[in-house]
């Protein structure tokens, strides 16, 4: 009973009290929405880099910085056939693709375009993403061969064949005949090793590339790892390729490593300082609005003063009239708290809707959740903010004395 | 029944500090009350009415003397044991009615027995028969600011009486009401004189201190006689 009056005494300053509720809601939404974007981000990021494959890595050339059995710092290094062959042997190497690149004509009957041709190996799918329309990749069997074919980026398929399927057709690289076997589909967001948008690529066998254009050092090496750490695995690639070239086996100049694991970490940090960022920024939204009740409710107390004095005469003991108010501040946060979140809810059930139609981030596909555990922690955050906006108010009341109740309004 | 009065003081004495004045609100207050019996207080403002009336109603205590209250002495009690002396032995009238004004009648009357912790069916029937007794059965329902200043009061005095308490310590009970509501005032108190209550009325109407067996009269914060 006592608790509904201390509500009506609170609620006599109606404005007041919705613009405070307001503000919790504000801050609770913020919180929850904010970290509902980053936790969902989070995920979907990381399940399309995983989906990318992580533990692989691109090793690029590099120019050696320490001179070592004879051979004088700043040797230029080139990857070599014998190089790839040395690393697929290594135990945890899963697969290994080298990428070569050159810059060509092609033609079909009377039409000619100028591309990227990357000769790559069978494996290169599994390291590299290129979304295929039609047709197929290169296989093994055109890696032993040497076949002659060709799969097509998708404005090259055009310049040469408008929207007909190519799949099937011969084109001209110089004076060799090639037979189109597949072609990628359209995207803004697949790009060679060498920054080339994959619409604008063809590619060949890596060893009819060596025909083709003999001499060509691959530009880098693709491989992904199986039972192994990345740093060891780094560890040991250079140094067979130090020991093949006579190099010093830790100069760390030698190639340059860049992987998706770290590409992963770099994202995953940046979305999780985000979340933290987020997340402060509704903190303090919360922390001002519980200000704003502990203000609300000192004001209330000071209005109800003689009626303090009044309940502490009768009987009241100070910790009763201190524990109602505590229960008055935790009330309120968790009121607007709730309302916040149920906003939340809703706007992120509507974000959900909408985010899935808007191809904002190409093949990431961006979503929000609010899972069980944040929302524990939301309302742990809340009681928290209404403790602390009702304990200062609580003790005051507290401090009343019961000759207060003689004073005269 | 026992022999020693229901209120004993000795020598009592207090003090404020205002700064660095210190103000003597009380000094060397000797008297004794005895149970049944109808007492008036009187004195100009600023004389230590009421400042006597918070220490005898136990709101506040001494800083000087001892201060028997039903043979306990009050002035060695701490905050728990002086609430709980209020709640079960005394009831207060206030000029200004102190009601909440967000409960009904009926609400107000119960209030101090949810500090006994009384289930609401109980505290509410208690409500009923003091409401009934000061002739307000058919208000218990209505908010204090549907009620006439008198109503209002006569609920004061049935919130004051629903702990059957063995002192009624009123301070100026009839100040803010017309003669004819003061009368029923009065009247109500002499019904609870003839069931033994001890009242105390804090007033500057000598009129209203007639009425009474024993004037207690203070002027400077000392007993004039």
């Amino acid at each position: 009973m006592e608790l509904r009056y201390l509500l009506k005494e609170i609620f006599v300053d109606r404005l007041r009290v919705l613009l405070t509720l307001l503000a919790i809601a504000w801050g609770t939404f913020a919180i929850s929405f904010m970290l509902a974007v980053g936790q969902g981000f989070l995920k979907s990021i990381s399940g399309f880099m995983s989906q990318m494959g992580s533990h692989s890595m691109v090793i690029s050339p590099g120019i050696s910085s320490m001179s070592f059995q004879g051979n004088l710092a700043g040797t230029i290094i080139s990857f070599t056939p014998k190089d790839i062959e040395a690393l697929k042997h290594l135990a945890f190497v899963k697969n290994l693709s080298a990428e070569y690149s050159m810059q060509d004509q092609l033609k079909y009957s009377s039409k000619s375009t100028s591309l990227h041709i990357s000769g790559v190996d069978e494996n290169y799918l599994a390291l590299h993403p290129v979304s295929l329309k039609t047709g197929r990749f290169i296989n093994a069997h055109d890696i032993a061969n040497r076949s002659d074919v060709i799969i097509l980026g998708s404005e090259i398929s055009k310049a040469l064949f408008k929207n007909k399927n190519p799949v099937g057709q011969w084109v001209n690289l110089g004076p060799f005949a090639l037979q189109v076997v597949g072609m990628a589909k359209a995207s803004q967001n697949q790009f060679s090793l060498y920054e080339m948008p994959n619409n604008y690529l063809a590619w060949l066998p890596a060893s009819l590339f060596n025909i083709l254009y003999p001499g060509q050092a691959p530009k880098f090496l693709l491989l992904s790892i199986k039972g192994h750490g990345e740093k060891p695995a780094q560890k040991t690639v250079l140094a067979v390729l130090a020991q093949a070239k006579h190099l010093d086996p830790t100069d760390q100049a030698l190639v340059k490593f860049s992987s998706n694991d770290a590409a992963l970490k770099a994202v995953t940090g940046f979305f999780h300082g985000l979340e933290w960022f987020l997340g402060a920024l509704g903190g303090i939204t919360l922390l001002v609005a519980s200000f704003g009740i502990a203000n609300m409710m000192l004001l209330a107390i000071r209005r109800a003063t003689p009626m303090i004095g009044l309940r502490m005469a009768l009987g009241a003991l100070p910790y009763q009239i201190a524990r109602n108010y505590l229960i008055e501040g935790l009330l309120l946060s968790l009121v607007g708290g709730f309302v916040g979140f149920l906003f939340s809810l809703l706007v992120i059930k509507a974000a959900n809707l909408i985010l899935p139609n808007i191809n904002l981030f190409g093949p990431v596909h961006l979503f929000l959740i609010l899972s069980w555990p944040l929302a524990l922690f939301i309302i742990l955050i809340l009681a928290v903010v209404g403790l602390c906006a009702g304990i200062f108010p609580a003790l005051h009341a507290a401090r009343i004395q019961p000759v207060e109740a003689l004073r005269h309004e | 029944m026992n022999n020693y009065p229901l209120i004993h003081c000795e020598n009592i004495y207090k003090d404020y500090q205002l700064g660095q004045v210190s103000v003597h609100a009380l000094q060397d207050i000797n008297l004794s009350i005895d149970k049944g019996e109808y007492v008036a207080v009187l004195g100009a403002s600023g004389s230590g009415k009421s400042t006597l009336m918070s220490i005898l109603g136990c709101l506040d205590q001494p800083t000087g003397g001892h201060y028997f209250f039903d043979g306990v002495d009050v002035s060695r009690l701490n905050t728990k044991q002086l609430a709980l002396i209020r709640n079960q032995k005394i009831g207060f009238i206030f000029q200004a009615f102190h009601l909440m004004p967000y409960a009904t009648a009926l609400d107000n009357v119960a209030l101090p027995l949810i500090y006994r912790g009384m289930k609401l069916q109980e505290r509410q029937a208690r409500a009923r028969i003091e409401l009934e007794r000061v002739g307000l059965a058919d208000r218990m329902l209505h908010h204090p600011s549907e009620l006439s200043g008198g109503q209002q009061q006569r609920v004061a005095i049935a919130r004051a009486l629903v702990t059957k308490p063995k002192l009624l310590l009123a301070d100026e009970p009839t100040g803010n009401l017309d003669s004819a509501s003061g009368k029923d005032i009065m009247a109500i108190f002499d019904a609870c004189l003839k069931e033994g209550a001890t009242i105390i009325v804090v007033t500057h109407d000598n009129q209203l201190a007639k009425r009474m067996q024993k004037t207690l009269r203070l002027q400077d914060g000392k007993l004039v006689r």
